[in-house]
């Protein structure tokens, strides 16, 4: 192989390095690139049975993220227009899924409720309405040129942080829930991000508390409220019980 | 007279013009307590008199005057008055290889002055002697009991316990593995094989030769297998369905000799034994019922070597059940300007031992539901938590806003772990945040 020939393959890889990591905002199965610890892997984990019954998203999505191939992830509502509104109904799906990828089954989720479309970042997968991708003005997809954090011990900080650090229009913005464990590291944290949207943000908010960690957002466009669940599913379980016997191997016997 | 163990055939007569006087005595050295049954209508009903007959002592029974004079037996039944015929059977209470009772039976003629003597046949021990379990299985560090048994003439030849002949003269061929005491329980010292030996005497079944005593040595084998057995340090149970149980649930053994069979037991009829996945062997144990008192579920475990016995070990322990919890007073936490946020740590009680289920018991992630009535205010996200390693499970109640809060309804809060409601919690919604009332149970 010629030293021009070598030139040229390194040309290659870095051009096709280079377009995957300018891919941003992107919806259905894109990665955005800018990353939470080690990518999408998870996303082709296969899931040997899938079902709902009868359930909304929300609920296919908690059973799809506590599954054998867990995940953390951001939820957004369809916001009703007031608070006094009736509630937007959500259609109940029912699926039955065999072997399917976690992208295969998130697919799958999102055609039953065409409503949605998701995107992933880093590790957490993000589903919200398909009406608000190109909406600027849409909280979440409001972009945070520079986003500082400084020893922040609750979610309830960063929250706080993005509101005074948007750029105007001032933003309502609200924590209610009912439920679940929203806790920091005690240890305070600082941190800065750059380039990055409300959701970004958000999903780096939520990884803190833990990982697997889900928020959800809803309410309505006067009064819109997150709410932080932790989980542990992404933590190893201990292998046995402390009250386990020490097993000793015998040592192999020779040939 | 009949030195004899027991009789079953002996017949006794009473009418106008018979009756029966029957006798027993010790021909012993030691006291001996002396049961005399009457059996009658065919056998189908008994009369039973006890009595402790001292060495050289006799007891004598006029079935005649027990029937005339209604004569209550020790459990207060009478004869009926027209009882003309029936069989009896004395028994020697307090030895039963060889008895020291001996007896006799007149029965006379009233008109003519007529006597008739006779005794019982004799009925005593035959080979097969041997002992209960051969090879017999000895838990290492535990007792197990031995015996032996005879074939019964008495009784078509049926195996019958004669233990007590044999007291006193056990032995074991190698101390080092297992003992024995003097009433043939062995106790296993380590794991291994060896040899236990008694000997004793037994009447025989030979009438004419006065049911002489005969010597018999019989000796089997001993296997010590080492069978323990451990559950979680607090002994208990969680009643359940969910996986995450699994390790608070989890009894594993440790053997020796490896290779045998298990086979797994428990009081509690429909609970359920799953091999572990690691770390076995060992199982998870599934139930669905709660234990009434503290420790009165008792699993056991049976550890059958091919060839070497079998072992049981058992364990009690309580099955709990989710039953109340109590919970922390926070602090508000809410920054972001109107409302209240709390974050309120649960501490689960189970029945009925009605204890803090402990930390680190394996619990992690067994699921916390939650449900509302009415619906929490719009823009509320609602969600279940899980227990966490200390077996805590933290819930979140947060209401706060960077604008100002609307008002709404009281709304019922209902907590469960297992499906058991542990909580019901009143909150109150206002411009001020959200309230929490605790509606119990706190017991």
């Amino acid at each position: 192989m010629t030293q021009t020939e070598n030139y040229l393959k390194l040309a290659v890889l870095l051009l096709a390095l280079l377009l995957t990591v300018t891919w941003v905002g992107g919806v259905g199965a894109q990665q955005t690139g800018s990353g939470l610890g080690q990518g999408a892997k998870f996303l082709e984990a296969k899931i040997p049975e899938f079902e709902i019954h009868n359930q909304v998203l929300l609920d296919g999505l908690w059973k799809l993220a506590r599954g054998p191939a867990p995940f953390g992830f951001g939820f957004e509502k369809v916001l009703k227009g007031s608070l006094s509104d009736p509630d937007v109904p959500d259609p109940l799906l029912s699926l039955q899924l065999k072997d399917k990828s976690v992208r295969e089954v998130l697919d799958a989720l999102c055609q039953a409720d065409s409503r949605y479309t998701w995107s992933v970042d880093g590790t957490t997968v993000d589903l919200f309405p398909r009406a608000v991708i190109n909406d600027a003005s849409y909280l979440l997809n409001r972009q945070l040129a520079r986003f500082e954090l400084r020893n922040a011990t609750d979610v309830q900080n960063g929250l706080l942080a993005i509101v005074r650090q948007l750029p105007p229009p001032v933003e309502q913005i609200a924590q209610a829930q009912v439920g679940g464990d929203d806790r920091y590291p005690p240890e305070p944290w600082t941190v800065t991000f750059e380039n990055l949207t409300v959701r970004q943000v958000v999903n780096r908010l939520a990884a803190h508390g833990g990982r697997c960690t889900a928020w959800i957002f809803g309410g309505a466009r006067d009064f819109r409220a997150f709410g932080f669940f932790n989980t542990f599913v992404c933590s190893p379980p201990p292998p046995l019980p402390s009250w386990a016997p020490k097993r000793v191997e015998p040592p192999p016997k020779s040939p | 007279m009949c030195r004899r163990r027991r009789s079953n055939s002996a017949r006794w007569k009473y009418d106008a013009y018979h009756d029966s006087i029957i006798t027993a005595g010790n021909g012993g050295t030691k006291p001996v307590r002396a049961a005399f049954t009457i059996f009658y209508n065919q056998g189908t009903q008994s009369y039973d008199l006890e009595q402790t007959l001292q060495p050289d002592e006799q007891m004598w029974i006029d079935v005649g005057q027990l029937i005339r004079e209604h004569v209550p037996d020790k459990n207060g039944k009478t004869l009926p008055a027209d009882l003309t015929t029936g069989s009896y059977e004395f028994r020697d209470l307090t030895n039963t290889g060889v008895g020291a009772l001996f007896e006799g039976k007149v029965v006379y003629d009233k008109s003519y002055g007529h006597v008739a003597y006779g005794c019982a046949a004799c009925c005593g021990w035959s080979i097969p002697v041997g002992f209960w379990y051969d090879p017999l299985g000895i838990p290492v560090d535990n007792e197990t009991d031995q015996g032996v048994f005879a074939a019964d003439q008495c009784n078509s030849g049926d195996l019958e316990d004669v233990s007590d002949s044999f007291y006193n003269n056990w032995s074991t061929g190698n101390t080092s593995i297992a003992t024995v005491d003097s009433y043939g329980t062995h106790s296993g010292v380590s794991v291994g094989s060896t040899r236990s030996f008694t000997h004793g005497l037994l009447n025989n079944n030979n009438p004419i030769r006065y049911c002489p005593l005969t010597g018999f040595e019989p000796s089997g084998g001993d296997c010590v297998i080492q069978l323990m057995l451990q559950g979680n340090q607090y002994n208990s149970l969680f009643v359940g369905s969910d996986p995450n149980l699994a390790a608070a649930n989890s009894i594993f053994a440790t053997v020796s000799p490896s290779g045998g069979t298990f086979t797994t037991t428990s009081s509690a009829s429909g609970d359920t034994f799953t091999p572990v996945t690691t770390g076995g062997p060992g199982w998870v144990v599934g139930t669905t019922t709660q234990s009434a008192n503290l420790r009165d579920r008792t699993i056991t475990v049976t550890y059958a070597v091919s060839g070497q016995g079998s072992v049981s070990q058992s364990l009690s322990v309580t099955a709990r059940q989710f039953a109340y919890a109590t919970n922390n007073t926070p602090s508000n936490t809410c920054t972001l300007g109107y409302g209240t946020a709390y974050l309120y740590a649960y501490t689960p009680y189970t029945h009925p031992d009605g204890t803090a289920v402990q930390a680190g018991i394996g619990l992690t992630n067994t699921a916390v539901t939650e449900s509302f009535n009415p619906q929490p205010p719009a823009g509320t996200v609602t969600g279940s938590g899980s227990l966490d390693a200390n077996s805590q499970f933290y819930d979140k109640l947060v209401y706060c806003s960077s604008s100002p809060l609307s008002s709404y309804p009281t709304v019922t809060q209902t907590i469960s772990i297992e499906g058991y409601q542990v909580r019901q919690n009143s909150l109150t919604y206002s411009s001020a945040g959200v309230g929490l009332t605790s509606n119990g149970p706190t017991q």
